[in-house]
């Protein structure tokens, strides 16, 4: 039985590297490419076939592994995709069901091991996680924060003003004004400022 | 109308808080309310003898401390006390005679509280702004935990396989291979440890993709280390390594860029065939205009000679 062709894309070498010894010691797949960057992926279909990608999602190049996975899954719907980060970011996972990737796998958390999660999407199965990891910001845990609530941290971690955020997302400023509020009296934080900051740093938002 | 009446009509416009002030059309005062001498008295010259002197605000001398601040329509004055007023002037005809009519409106309370208002606001974006310069920052902190996180894997793999060299040595059953297998990760991943990451070079990623494709990408010319032209000239060249692959059948792709009088320009051709009909934009060459066109740059697709990309972005 041939082995699956795997493709490897992560910019952070120690992490690429690690996944490229998984798949070289296991017996049921090999390593066709392992890339550093998800904006060359599509290239590489031009003239080479892949059966499974190990998709990154954050890069450092400012590209995102699942813009990445759109694209080629529009193309080339066959090619199995399992997206991999370790940022907690809440939506992800959902863009990624969106996307039609077919798995999710958390680097750091998850009880599974990566060729454990390989397999079985191999085997034809999605394997999603319920949820993001838990993380703690400030007092609260990332699974407190309403759906809303986590959509306004988001933009307002860009450095955009409230009235930004309520333009984004089509609702008033005041509105914004007491979603912040909320989420200021869960947290236990001073500002809106310290808010935006820590909730980057631990990479619940991410935009 | 009967004496007592304007007496107790001049009496009531007295006692208001804004200013009103009646005149002829030659500015000649017919009629001037306290508030009104008192707002004349501190911004003009105590010889202002002419109504007509909140037409002429914008070329008007005023006393020192006194400005003037246009908002929207109306003029705003603004005295050395700081109360505010808002001038609103215009004309009325009373018994067939037209008459200027000058009303000055106290605003000082929400001029007050719109000043305080802009500095908060002030405050806001400067904050807004260092939110999103750490934002910008965050992405290689976040690199940091990240490469932490994964040494720290390794040095947990390292203990595991001397637990297993351990364990292999008591035991009865020694099962080498997997032993020597778990030992071989284990140097690789070390020796890998101490290599430098130079994964954020989007060329070097680019060169590797075009090399796995049968294409050679060469260069004339540097591309600047700022970050929004390095990103739009890798998409560029991706876009064009794509086009000589799928359209043109070419094996190399030649870049030429240059940078003069605050432009950038970048230049790229392949040696594949040519194209015979104008190039349609879309997928990738359509996003890319949207991006260069976004960032105040632009964009030509040139097909008649052979497919030319060029695009211009200011340097910032």
């Amino acid at each position: 039985m041939s082995k699956v062709k795997v493709m490897i894309v992560d910019d952070q070498a120690m992490s690429r590297h690690l996944f490229e010894l998984y798949v070289q010691n296991s017996e049921r797949y090999e390593l066709a490419f392992s890339l550093p960057s998800a904006s060359v992926a599509e290239v590489y279909f031009l003239k080479h076939s892949v059966d499974l990608i190990l998709m990154d999602i954050l890069m450092n190049d400012g590209c995102n592994g699942l813009d990445a996975a759109k694209r080629i899954k529009e193309r080339y719907p066959s090619v199995k995709i399992i997206a991999v980060t370790s940022m907690p970011e809440h939506s992800w996972i959902e863009r990624a069901k969106k996307i039609g990737v077919d798995s999710f796998w958390y680097k750091e958390t998850e009880q599974e091991t990566i060729l454990d999660v390989m397999d079985r999407t191999m085997a034809g199965e999605s394997v999603y996680p319920d949820s993001p990891p838990t993380v703690m910001l400030g007092l609260a845990k990332s699974s407190e924060f309403t759906e809303r609530e986590l959509e306004v941290l988001r933009i307002i971690t860009t450095g955009a003003t409230n009235g930004a955020v309520a333009e984004e997302l089509g609702i008033s400023e005041n509105t914004v004004k007491a979603h912040v509020r909320s989420m200021l009296e869960k947290t236990g934080y001073q500002s809106r400022t310290e808010l935006a900051i820590k909730a980057r740093v631990i990479g619940i938002t991410i935009k | 109308m009967r004496p007592e009446y304007l007496l107790s009509l001049r009496q009531g416009l007295d006692g208001m808080p804004d200013g009103v002030c009646y005149s002829k059309e030659n500015g000649e005062f017919v009629f001037l309310n306290k508030t009104m001498k008192k707002i004349m008295r501190a911004a003009f010259d105590s010889g202002v003898n002419d109504a007509m002197v909140f037409e002429k605000l914008d070329y008007i001398g005023l006393n020192s401390g006194c400005r003037i601040e246009k908002n929207g329509g109306g003029v705003l004055l603004i005295l050395q006390d700081g109360s505010a007023w808002n001038i609103k002037t215009g004309k009325i005809t009373a018994d067939g005679v037209v008459y200027n009519e000058c009303i000055a409106y106290n605003v000082t309370e929400p001029y007050g509280k719109s000043l305080e208002l802009k500095k908060r606001n002030a405050h806001l974006t400067a904050v807004n702004e260092k939110i999103r310069e750490y934002s910008k920052e965050m992405d290689s902190m976040i690199r940091d935990r990240e490469l932490l996180d994964a040494k720290i894997r390794i040095h947990d793999d390292v203990g595991r396989a001397l637990l297993s060299l351990r364990s292999y040595l008591y035991r009865q059953d020694k099962d080498r291979e997997s032993l020597v297998k778990l030992w071989r990760m284990t140097i690789s991943m070390l020796r890998r440890e101490t290599v430098a990451d130079v994964s954020d070079d989007r060329m070097e990623a680019l060169s590797e993709a075009a090399r796995a494709v049968d294409v050679t990408l060469h260069y004339d010319g540097e591309i600047p280390n700022d970050r929004l032209i390095k990103e739009i000239s890798a998409s560029a060249i991706r876009e064009c390594l794509t086009n000589t692959v799928k359209h043109a059948g070419g094996n190399n792709v030649y870049i030429s860029t240059s940078l003069k009088n605050g432009e950038f320009a970048i230049k790229i051709k392949n040696d594949g065939r040519k194209p015979d009909k104008p190039i349609e934009e879309t997928g990738g060459l359509h996003t890319l205009r949207r991006s260069v066109e976004r960032y105040g740059g632009k964009m030509t697709v040139a097909w008649k000679r052979g497919f030319e990309l060029t695009v211009i972005l200011q340097i910032s």
